[in-house]
């Protein structure tokens, strides 16, 4: 089993464990949203999970009868079963729909055929969607933490292995890595922990610090 | 383990659920109450809330199985699984906007999920049965750091405190107990 997989499966145990913080949380929910075997493997999680309820031992509740009588006072809502909703093939996943709620459409240059679209920090985490134009390609560089990355749509590649819609990376702190647009493009949703991303070369971040200032990051 | 195959007990609760959603029926929320709420409170403590919102957010999920039973559907999941997804996402918004939203009904475990395609879509009860076998039949260590995991909730480096082993060792030996879970997923028909 690679390395990859591993991360990605103690994401999903997590997450069924509610110890992940938002951003994650919301990365790793429209992962299961969009990867059919990986939902599968979450439901087994998530199944582990419900079996441990049944059988884990209780706590007495301060005053059950009253408990039970504020629920009694509350009406039934029947809800028919409705047909899921008419998704159009660009909608965001609903985990992302839900999380990037409220932030403005704010698209800013990162480098030449790459734009990002900050959708802010969460303690130590920091998440964005990125648009890559078609064969557009992401300097080399690493991070101080973990980079999480899903392709929503279009795709790139990365050394020899390549990644499509609803596919997650993983990364840590060792990897360089230099993603390469597909032709049609990318559009991805990625958090990384710490202080960032960091471009290995030091034209790279000469430009990109060049760039910033003169942009104000737009 | 020390209890039946749970699928007696899955069955009676989704009778019990059933009956709540056809006619309000108070017994048999009571029963479900009964059985539940305690658990849901003592796990929600397990997860860091104190004891007055543990019970508060307990009896919130299960005012969500009184007024919306009718959303579960027993061909997805235990009702044991979809009350512990509903604390989930009601632990996680309490913390994310510091207090709980209004009942979102967009919630994707209370909506009728998209036809799955019949090559990718897993039997979801059978799914469950197959985890409880791919559980039991773990190598003894890895079974107990499940569900030291699972079960007791702690975190890796709690486990680690409790057996003595390197987190290192925590961790790879999880993750081998999790590629036998997949494993037994792939067996049962999935792409996994």
């Amino acid at each position: 089993m690679p390395a990859a997989d591993d991360a990605a499966a103690d994401l999903i145990a997590a997450h069924v464990q509610g110890r992940l913080p938002p951003p994650l949380d919301a990365l790793i929910a429209a992962h299961l949203e969009m990867a059919p075997a990986a939902r599968d493997f979450g439901d087994a999680l998530e199944a582990l999970a419900g079996r441990a309820l049944d059988e884990a031992p209780g706590v007495a509740l301060a005053d059950r009868d009253a408990a039970l009588e504020r629920i009694f006072g509350l009406a039934p809502v029947v809800t028919p079963p409705r047909p899921p909703a008419q998704r159009s093939p660009d909608a965001l996943p609903r985990a992302l729909a839900r999380f990037t709620e409220g932030t403005p459409e704010d698209w800013r240059f990162v480098w030449f055929g790459i734009r990002r679209r900050p959708l802010g920090r969460s303690g130590d985490f920091t998440a964005e969607l990125l648009r890559i134009a078609g064969g557009g390609r992401i300097p080399q560089h690493t991070h101080t933490g973990l980079e999480a990355t899903l392709v929503l749509s279009g795709g790139f590649s990365d050394g020899d292995r390549s990644f499509g819609p609803g596919d997650l990376t993983v990364t840590g702190p060792e990897d360089h890595h230099a993603p390469v647009a597909d032709p049609e493009g990318c559009l991805c949703f990625t958090v990384v922990e710490g202080a960032g991303v960091r471009l290995s070369s030091r034209l790279g971040r000469a430009v990109a610090d060049l760039v910033t200032a003169v942009t104000g990051g737009r | 383990m020390p209890q039946d195959s749970p699928v007696p007990l899955a069955d009676r609760h989704a009778a019990l659920a059933a009956r709540v959603a056809a006619s309000a029926d108070r017994q048999a929320f009571a029963e479900l109450f009964d059985h539940f709420a305690p658990r849901l409170k003592a796990h929600l403590m397990r997860n860091g809330c104190d004891a007055a919102t543990a019970e508060e957010l307990a009896q919130e999920v299960l005012a969500v199985l009184w007024t919306k039973a009718g959303l579960f559907d027993p061909a997805k999941s235990s009702l044991a699984t979809w009350l512990h997804r509903i604390a989930r996402n009601r632990r996680i918004d309490a913390v994310r906007h510091a207090k709980v939203r209004d009942f979102d009904d967009e919630e994707p475990m209370l909506q009728p999920q998209a036809p799955e395609s019949a090559e990718v879509g897993l039997d979801r009860r059978r799914l469950e049965v197959r985890v409880g076998a791919a559980l039991d039949g773990l190598p003894e260590e890895q079974r107990r750091l499940v569900r030291l995991a699972f079960f007791d909730e702690l975190s890796h480096s709690e486990i680690a405190g409790v057996t003595g082993l390197p987190l290192g060792t925590v961790k790879s030996r999880l993750r081998l107990a999790f590629g036998r879970l997949r494993q037994a997923l792939e067996a049962l028909g999935g792409a996994v």
